[in-house]
């Protein structure tokens, strides 16, 4: 800032328009080479030392940071007041190690590459990473792809999803009971837009229907309320999007979901059968009824023992003997594992028959 | 169709059926495939007139092909395994019968079924397919053989029943009452469910295609061609002499708009109560007449033609083709019904029948195709209104249907003039008469909502300008296809595993962050579950090596599921299980044979409860529940089989 | 099933024998057992259907056990009439069951051979050279049968298979007799009565050589007779050549 003589006043000044014309016409992210600069107009007659100077001023004063562009011609960013002021405030390793990790974005940096990069000795970059942490201008991250690396970022940015492997984790490990929570939740939305609710003069008269072994009427014997399918061609199934502000206004859920993670576990309940997309996942339909729905979650946390799940009843191989059996492979008549020295068929029909 | 499983089977089946010899020469068939006389003998060490009766016996059973070489004059005999394998399908075909034509025409089915093939001159002999309430001496006293007596008085100059009870007896003395057997013969034959037989059907496939090549190829204006020509040419005509030589199609002339004569309708009408009970099973007028008070009623004397009765030179057998296509259609209907209102189920269920009349056989291809090379075979379109016609008109078909909209009651599309209440059912209940076109209007809704998503059980067709409906077989059989081995996925391994593979079936090959991300299952998880899997030969694994040391920290993993190849080994492993299970069942019989065979002393036999002890009869009871159970579940191992294979 | 059924349910040999169970840490040596612990799957009752249908299969099956063709390979007394199963049920005699008794009479009889009179047969399904005499005792082989169908035990009826329309053709083509089908059979059987012997001994050669099969049969004549007697347009149904051999 103390440049020679008479023009010192004058780059100050131009600088600081030249960082107020950026900051005001450009995005943040905005990568400004000389030429852009001088193409602004502020810096009289393209005067290209003068413009150094004046970035130079800037880059001292920590409102640019100097990149190395295309071709390792040189390249500039601006930097907010709030971050410029954190890093006046920073000694020189520190501003080092803030600026490494700031170019890593979101998806955080790996202490030991910061360590390459700065090219520091370990217990320095230690030094600095705890007093950064410690003004809370960086924070430590987990990633999920590699779980015991020591990983950091900007404290004010959120991890991306590479790192944390979207909404779904928690510290870096699958969040199992939370999308079971939300995914539960999901279910028995979409079910109680997804079916009718008929009267219940309905109900006598279903019931009456005809039905093929009483399979088909598993629905209305087992409810008290009918429903009934909507017409095809129903538009009224809900969308992501009232899906996913149905979640985030639950309360279920500590953190806002999006929707790309409310349609991730969509997929997953329409790869379990318990949903249908349709027109290409424009919208959802429930495969059970509420009342089914409400049974089936009531039941699964009820334990181990459940029974067979109703959507896929059994066939004739898993309700063999022999559907299972571990020595299946081994078993041939007159063998030493054989259909009749077996030890399973007794006990399977004690089993069906109660004898 | 012939591994070693599938030949177990089905000399496990001959022998359950027929007996020790028959299955010592089906078994030697099996294992050499193709034998003559003398090497069969040999092999089965079988006396002569042993293998001469047993093989004529088998012949006329469908059991064995033979095939007389041109070049030597050797008579060759092979196994005939799909017939074979037939009759662990017959329970479900005469139940199938009865369910849809009657008892009688059940009866009729199993006697043919016990011919292996006869003439239906013969079957007129036959005391068992008399009416069973008549008696022998053909008086029609009874009130229930005047009644269709009276039905049936045209038709009595054109029979010509013997009524010999042994039918041993040639004498011709007309019979004095009329029968049910060629109304009968003609619904089934209409229906497909028989076939003629013909001389080609004694060959195996491969037999007769060389044969039809070979006739090809002497003809003269083949004999011209040449090259690629020449080939395109004989693979033509051969394919074309094949089907001429094999059809034995019955139908032709008994079908009436598409309609077999003699189908009874899907619902009896006038009958208040019509829509609560099962639909009836004995034939049911196909005519128009809507005030027809008798359910029995058969309505041949509409058609003049057709109160003529069958050939009597014409021989029969059983179409087990055909009887799949019902079969897996009945498939069908069961996915619906899993899902759909009753209401809706059957209204497919009409549908179903009517493809079912023009459907003869399940694939054009004899081998299922791979997944993905697999084409889309549609179904002959139905038209809306034939479909429209078959439903049960009380069957409140609005009532089971949701409104559009909710809370706004509006004349959908324009076309109900009737308000609906908010709750769509505000309008015609069962009693109260429609009009047509809401009628029609009310059948295509149920129609789109089996169109949908996840099955997509029916697709619409515009044919110049009409609504017609078709179902897609090669979708709708994949899906049952894969619903099975989705269910042995879920049942051993878990509904974690049961995502896992459809995600991978979906996605294709995966490596194991993707498969987590789609997944949402934690790592070890997935990790335990993708190698049970593995173990059990439901997923692979596939190993991409990134450079060329094929080092495993520079190699991709890539999980993958093979649905034909998963297919294959179940399907051999249902065979084993199915043998198992009949070998089972002959070991308990042999466990309690001396008291089985008491049971069966013609003495005793019909009068258990005069000579058995009590303890008897409770064991007696015991043993049939349990052969019940393990036929069964062969039974049910035969649907898997059929699912597999046959669909 | 729940999640991992797969560890209830499936244990793969010896996998009981956990490294838990053995606080000493030693791996259990004993060998695997033949039938693992496994927990056997229930077995849905059978429906309504089903049962219909096991029913249908065991009526049938029954129908073909008391049918004619129901043979088992060692009838034991009840067919130790017959010459040519009596050595081999002398052996396997069953000093316990196997004596004749009073309610040995309503015993079910085993039949060691199908039997197949007592109905008709279509001769043309069957192989001629191999067949037709079993179906058909008067058929000589060698002489061209005049109808196909063949109707033992049962007395000359004119009316019926013979009108079939698929054999009509036929009829005016057939070389010998000319006559109708049984009938016509029995007149071979008088005309030829060597044959018939002839046939006999032929068969017995047959008990200790088997490769010398086809004394009886004469290509050439087989080839001949088959055309002469049906001509190329053979059946109606039968599309033209090629089918000599299902004669």
């Amino acid at each position: 800032m103390t440049s020679a003589g008479s023009s010192g006043a004058s780059v100050t000044e131009l600088a600081s328009k030249l960082y107020e014309q950026c900051l005001n016409n450009y995005p943040p992210d905005q990568l400004f080479y000389q030429h852009d600069l001088l193409g602004l107009g502020i810096v009289p007659k393209s005067d290209l030392a003068l413009l150094l100077q004046c970035t130079q001023s800037l880059v001292d004063q920590k409102l640019f940071r100097l990149l190395q562009g295309k071709n390792d011609r040189l390249a500039w960013k601006i930097i907010s007041r709030e971050d410029a002021e954190k890093l006046k405030n920073l000694s020189p390793d520190e501003s080092l190690v803030y600026n490494v990790i700031h170019s890593t974005g979101r998806s955080g940096i790996w202490v030991r590459a910061i360590g390459t990069r700065t090219g520091l000795h370990k217990s320095i970059l230690d030094r600095c990473l705890k007093s950064l942490e410690g003004k809370n201008y960086i924070k430590s991250v987990h990633n999920v792809k590699f779980p015991s690396r020591k990983m950091y970022m900007l404290a004010g940015l959120a991890p991306s999803e590479d790192v944390t492997g979207g909404a779904w984790f928690t510290d870096g490990v699958l969040d199992e009971n939370f999308i079971n929570t939300v995914a539960g939740y999901i279910e028995y939305t979409v079910s109680r837009k997804s079916w009718f609710e008929a009267p219940s003069v309905d109900v006598h008269r279903s019931k009456r229907m005809k039905t093929n072994d009483g399979s088909a009427s598993v629905k209305q014997e087992t409810s008290q309320k009918t429903y009934i399918p909507f017409p095809a061609g129903y538009r009224g199934y809900p969308t992501v999007s009232m899906l996913t502000n149905a979640v985030n206004e639950s309360g279920i859920t500590p953190v806002r979901l999006g929707e790309q993670s409310i349609t991730q576990l969509l997929d997953m309940l329409c790869y379990d059968n318990k949903l249908v997309a349709l027109s290409n996942g424009e919208m959802y339909k429930s495969v059970k009824n509420p009342e089914a729905v409400k049974q089936s979650q009531a039941r699964k946390p009820a334990g181990e023992d459940k029974g067979i799940d109703d959507r896929l009843v059994t066939n004739g191989m898993t309700e063999a003997p022999c559907g299972s059996c571990p020595v299946f492979k081994l078993c041939a008549p007159g063998g030493a594992v054989s259909p009749e020295s077996c030890e399973y068929f007794d006990p399977w029909l004690e089993k069906a028959l109660g004898f | 169709m012939t591994s070693q499983y599938a030949g177990e089977l089905c000399t496990l089946l001959v022998e359950d059926n027929f007996g020790e010899l028959f299955a010592r020469i089906f078994s030697t068939l099996v294992h050499y495939d193709r034998l003559s006389f003398s090497r069969l003998k040999f092999y089965s060490r079988l006396s002569n007139s042993q293998l001469r009766h047993g093989l004529a016996a088998m012949v006329q059973q469908h059991l064995i092909y033979h095939y007389t070489s041109y070049d030597d004059g050797i008579t060759y005999y092979e196994p005939n395994m799909q017939s074979a394998y037939y009759l662990v399908r017959s329970g479900k075909i005469l139940e199938f019968i009865e369910h849809r034509l009657g008892k009688y025409a059940a009866t009729v089915m199993s006697t043919i079924m016990f011919l292996g093939h006869a003439q239906v001159g013969y079957l007129e002999t036959l005391p068992a397919l008399k009416p069973a309430n008549s008696d022998m001496n053909g008086a029609s006293e009874d009130s229930g053989e005047k009644q269709i007596a009276e039905e049936y008085q045209g038709e009595e100059a054109h029979q010509e029943t013997e009524d010999q009870p042994n039918g041993l007896n040639g004498n011709h003395a007309p019979s004095v009452y009329p029968t049910l057997l060629h109304p009968t013969l003609k619904a089934l034959a209409g229906h497909g469910y028989i076939l003629r037989v013909r001389d080609a059907q004694f060959q195996s496939y491969t037999d007769n295609a060389l044969d039809a090549e070979r006739s090809i190829k002497l003809r003269p204006d083949i004999k011209a061609l040449k090259g690629k020509k020449l080939e395109d040419a004989v693979m033509e005509g051969t394919l074309e002499l094949l089907k001429e030589r094999l059809d034995g199609d019955l139908t032709r002339g008994l079908m009436f708009n598409g309609v077999p004569r003699g189908a009874k309708r899907r619902h009896a009408t006038g009958a208040a109560d019509a829509p609560s009970k099962k639909a009836q099973v004995d034939y049911a007028a196909v005519d128009e007449d809507e005030d027809g008070e008798d359910e029995n009623e058969w309505s041949d004397d509409e058609f003049g033609e057709d109160t003529i009765p069958m050939e009597t030179g014409i021989t029969i057998r059983i179409n087990y083709e055909k009887l799949d296509v019902a079969l897996r259609n009945r498939r069908f209907l069961e996915l619906a019904e899993r899902d759909s209102s009753p209401e809706t189920a059957e209204v497919y269920d009409c549908l179903l029948r009517r493809i079912e009349y023009q459907t003869g056989k399940c694939r054009d291809t004899t081998q299922i195709p791979r997944e993905g090379e697999e084409g889309e075979q549609y179904s002959v379109p139905i038209s809306l209104r034939a479909v429209v016609e078959d439903v049960d008109l009380l069957l409140d078909l609005a009532g089971s249907v949701g409104p559009m909209e909710i809370f706004q009651p509006v004349h959908r599309h324009g076309k109900r003039p009737l308000e609906e209440s908010v709750n769509g059912i505000g309008h015609d209940g069962p009693n109260g008469v429609q009009s047509d076109g809401n009628r029609t209007y009310e059948v295509d809704q149920h129609l789109c909502l089996l169109a949908q998503p996840p099955y997509n059980l029916t697709s619409k067709r515009m044919v110049s300008g009409l609504i017609t409906w078709t179902v897609e077989f090669r979708h709708l059989a994949r899906k049952l296809r894969h619903l099975e081995l989705e269910r042995i996925i879920e049942a051993r391994y878990g509904d974690v595993a049961l995502r896992v593979v459809r995600v991978l079936h979906d996605k294709g090959k995966l490596d194991e962050k993707r498969l987590q991300e789609i997944s949402l299952l934690p790592f070890k998880d997935l990790r335990q579950v993708l190698a049970t899997m593995q173990t059990g030969g439901f997923v692979d694994l596939q190993e991409v090596p990134r450079d060329a040391q094929r080092q495993p920290s520079r190699t991709i993993f890539l999980w993958f599921y093979d649905p034909d190849r998963v297919c294959n080994s179940v399907l051999e492993d249902a065979y084993k299980a199915m043998s198992r299970c009949l070998q089972r069942l002959l070991f308990e019989r042999n466990r309690l044979k001396e008291f089985l065979e008491k049971t069966e002393r013609s003495d005793v036999k019909g009068n258990e409860e005069r000579y058995l002890s009590e303890a008897e009869l409770t064991l007696l009871e015991q043993w049939r529940a349990k052969e019940a159970l393990l036929l069964g579940e062969v039974a049910r191992l035969d649907e898997m089989v059929a699912v597999m294979r046959d669909y | 099933m729940s999640r991992f059924g797969a560890k209830k349910g499936r244990k793969l040999p010896g996998a009981e024998f956990s490294w838990d169970n053995d606080p000493s840490g030693e791996a259990d040596t004993a060998p695997t057992p033949l039938y693992p612990k496994y927990t056997v799957p229930t077995a849905r009752p059978l429906t309504e259907r089903e049962k219909t249908q096991v029913d249908f299969y065991r009526a049938l099956r029954e129908q073909f056990h008391d049918g004619p063709y129901y043979s088992v390979l060692d009838p034991g007394i009840s067919a130790s009439r017959r010459t040519a199963a009596g050595k081999a049920a002398r052996q396997h005699f069953d000093p316990f069951h196997g004596m004749p008794s009073y309610s040995g009479k309503y015993q079910k009889k085993k039949r060691g051979i199908p039997k197949l009179s007592g109905r008709p047969y279509i001769m043309k399904y069957f192989p001629r050279d191999d067949l037709w005499e079993v179906i058909q005792p008067t058929y000589k082989p060698g002489t061209a049968m005049d109808g196909f169908v063949a109707r033992m035990a049962r007395p000359p009826l004119k009316r019926g298979f013979e009108d079939d329309e698929e054999e009509d053709e036929d009829i005016g083509k057939r070389r010998k007799t000319g006559d109708d089908d049984d009938e016509g059979g029995e007149n071979d059987d008088l005309l030829e009565p060597d044959d018939q012997e002839e046939e006999e001994i032929i068969d017995d050669d047959f008990e200790d050589d088997e490769d010398e099969m086809g004394g009886d049969y004469n290509a050439e004549q087989y080839f001949d007779g088959g055309d002469d007697e049906y001509g190329d347009d053979g059946f109606g149904d039968g599309g033209g050549g090629g089918e000599e051999d299902t004669y």
